[in-house]
């Protein structure tokens, strides 16, 4: 299967010499459509590096970045801005959404921002809500909304213009544990539409329901498998 | 971008209170500054604007209207036959020393013209100008009635000029010269007589001419006496006012005010910008991450301050329309001409213009990843 998102031999040093901390060290790593991987490591192993490497957010001191088939990393910024307004969605750990905006139209400027018509914007941001079981929180204001309610605004808008991979980091450290499940169900229901999900996480609960996990420890790959879940998965689809 | 921008600012009523009176003031500020530069201006050639003419016969070395001496008899006689001059019109403009009823001796600004169009003196609120008609004859302005020791009725009141007793025959509203000193008409024979000027004396001869172009020509003929000079209307009036506005300060005055409201306006602008900007980086670094290009971060900082721009230099308009009526405009040498609004505008245009380029330059420079940890 086509990788949709692939590092090779990533390496990502910082710092001058001598001074130098190799934050990385010839990484290579692949995500697949239908995918939800989760990357873990403990704190300073270079998880956030790695995938502000993916993202385009940072180049690597060498290796290659490829995203749905693009070349991230021979392209310029304008470039690589493109392509991850086509191909990237972010979940972020403090979800960063405007205050000023409603839950609505936090969802519906990214689309509007990608060129949508500001009205059928806000039409499919509303039908995303509902879905997420916030329709009765529309108008509300972050502010006004719980952290887990904030969380599921910030996945919709992620998932919103329909990225082909969305990268959430630690989407669930600030919920609750019922909450982060519901939020985990989230993603693991727009995974089987076809869409990948790097999950950054150091929540080892939050293993379960995903179909692969990456460890990362130093910079380095030091684990990469596939879950019980995958494994059944892989099976009901053989029989 | 421009509904997250705005929506952003809006959010936040105590910073766009604040930001929009910091460019309503510096606004208002500024269109003051220049009206009252504009204002002054024209009261320092308002004699030469209402007299009027082509050209001007004056003394070398004359520096402003005010500034004149009685010419030699006979220095209009070049002129009188030359083709292309059609009336040659005596003036006189002297300050003379005047005696209130109560004793006290002051100086005033005596102006006299022969009568017909144009009028002067202008702006009567008693009598016509051609109530001066006939000897020792003036007129007055209602502004001057407390330092020439008048009070009303004025028509027909008695004041002494220059060891002369005259009448006040009609009364003008508004007129002022810049030194505020009282103004005072009277018919040409009348000023010769007080002026102590022979009875074909000026201290200026004022010339219509056939045609504009005949000007330096006539010019050139009138100085090839060297105690005469000639200058057109326009050069004598923008003389005038150079000399008043560079001479008395005012003007370097009233630039100084301007340019501390601009600064204040700046600050208070670019503060309110900066820390809205500072408060959203992380939401704008999110933009970022989802694949907002940098001309649409920059956006975000645009659209609000053209909203501020918009919105305080429109208060500041009117603010500043508020200050003239309340002081009586022209009055107080207030002239909203289209230097003020342009000055205005301007003013709000550089003040929202550098408080963004501040914020924008955070901008521009957001790193994404730092942001987002």
């Amino acid at each position: 299967m086509t990788a949709l998102l692939e590092a090779r031999s990533i390496v990502f040093d910082h710092g001058q010499p001598p001074f130098v901390t190799h934050v990385l060290r010839d990484l290579s790593l692949a995500i697949h459509p239908g995918e939800l991987t989760v990357l873990m490591g403990p704190s300073g192993s270079g998880k956030t590096t790695l995938i502000s490497i993916l993202a385009g957010l940072l180049r690597p001191t060498s290796g290659t970045v490829e995203l749905a088939g693009e070349r991230l990393t021979d392209l310029d910024d304008a470039a690589i801005t493109a392509a991850r307004r086509r191909s990237l969605g972010f979940v972020f750990q403090a979800f960063h959404l405007f205050d000023a905006l409603s839950a609505v139209d936090n969802v519906a400027e990214i689309l509007a921002l990608s060129g949508t018509p500001i009205r059928e914007a806000r039409a499919r941001a509303r039908e995303l809500l509902v879905r997420f079981g916030l329709g009765e929180r529309l108008a509300h204001r972050p502010g006004q909304l719980s952290a887990g309610q904030r969380q599921r605004v910030a996945i919709a808008r992620a998932l919103a213009p329909g990225p082909k991979i969305v990268i959430a980091d630690e989407p669930t450290v600030a919920l609750d544990g019922s909450t982060a499940k519901s939020v985990m169900k989230l993603l693991r229901e727009y995974v089987s539409g076809g869409t990948a999900v790097l999950l950054v996480t150091h929540d080892t609960r939050l293993v379960e329901p995903t179909d692969r996990v990456v460890a990362i420890e130093d910079g380095r790959i030091v684990r990469d498998g596939r879950t019980a879940i995958a494994s059944r998965r892989g099976g009901e689809e053989e029989e | 971008m421009h509904r997250i921008a705005l929506a952003t600012l809006l959010h936040q009523r105590a910073k766009v209170i604040a930001a929009l009176a910091g460019v309503a003031f510096a606004t208002a500020l500024m269109v003051i500054q220049v009206g009252l530069y504009d204002g002054l201006r024209a009261r320092a050639s308002v004699l030469v604007d209402r007299i009027g003419g082509d050209l001007w016969i004056m003394a070398d070395g004359t520096s402003m209207v005010d500034d004149s001496e009685l010419l030699a008899t006979g220095s209009d006689a070049s002129v009188r036959a030359h083709p292309c001059v059609t009336r040659v019109r005596p003036a006189i403009v002297a300050w003379l020393p005047y005696r209130t009823p109560a004793g006290a001796r002051h100086t005033l600004q005596l102006v006299g013209t022969e009568r017909g169009a144009p009028l002067v003196p202008w702006s009567m609120a008693e009598g016509l100008p051609d109530d001066l008609r006939g000897p020792e004859r003036v007129a007055i302005d209602e502004g001057d009635l407390s330092r020439l020791g008048l009070s009303p009725p004025l028509v027909g009141s008695r004041l002494e000029i220059a060891e002369t007793d005259v009448r006040v025959a009609a009364v003008t509203t508004g007129i002022r010269n810049v030194s505020l000193i009282p103004i005072v008409f009277a018919d040409i024979a009348t000023a010769r007589a007080l002026a102590g000027a022979a009875p074909e004396g000026a201290t200026y001869w004022v010339l219509d001419l056939a045609h504009p172009s005949c000007a330096p020509s006539i010019a050139a003929e009138v100085e090839r006496d060297p105690r005469l000079a000639a200058l057109t209307r326009a050069e004598l009036a923008a003389r005038t006012q150079h000399h008043v506005v560079t001479e008395s300060g005012a003007g370097v005055a009233l630039a100084f005010v301007a340019l501390l409201g601009l600064i204040v306006g700046v600050v208070i602008v670019g503060q309110t910008l900066f820390s809205l900007v500072r408060e959203h980086h992380k939401e704008l670094g999110m933009l970022r991450a989802v694949g907002a290009t940098r001309g649409e971060l920059a956006a975000f900082v645009g659209w609000m301050a053209a909203f501020v721009a918009v919105a305080g230099g429109a208060l500041g308009l009117g603010l500043a329309y508020l200050v003239e009526s309340g002081l009586g405009g022209r009055s107080v040498g207030l002239v909203y001409g289209p230097e003020a609004i342009v000055g205005g505008l301007g003013a709000v245009f550089v003040m929202c213009g550098v408080a963004a380029a501040i914020s924008l330059a955070s901008v521009l420079r957001l790193d994404v990843v730092k942001v987002l940890q």
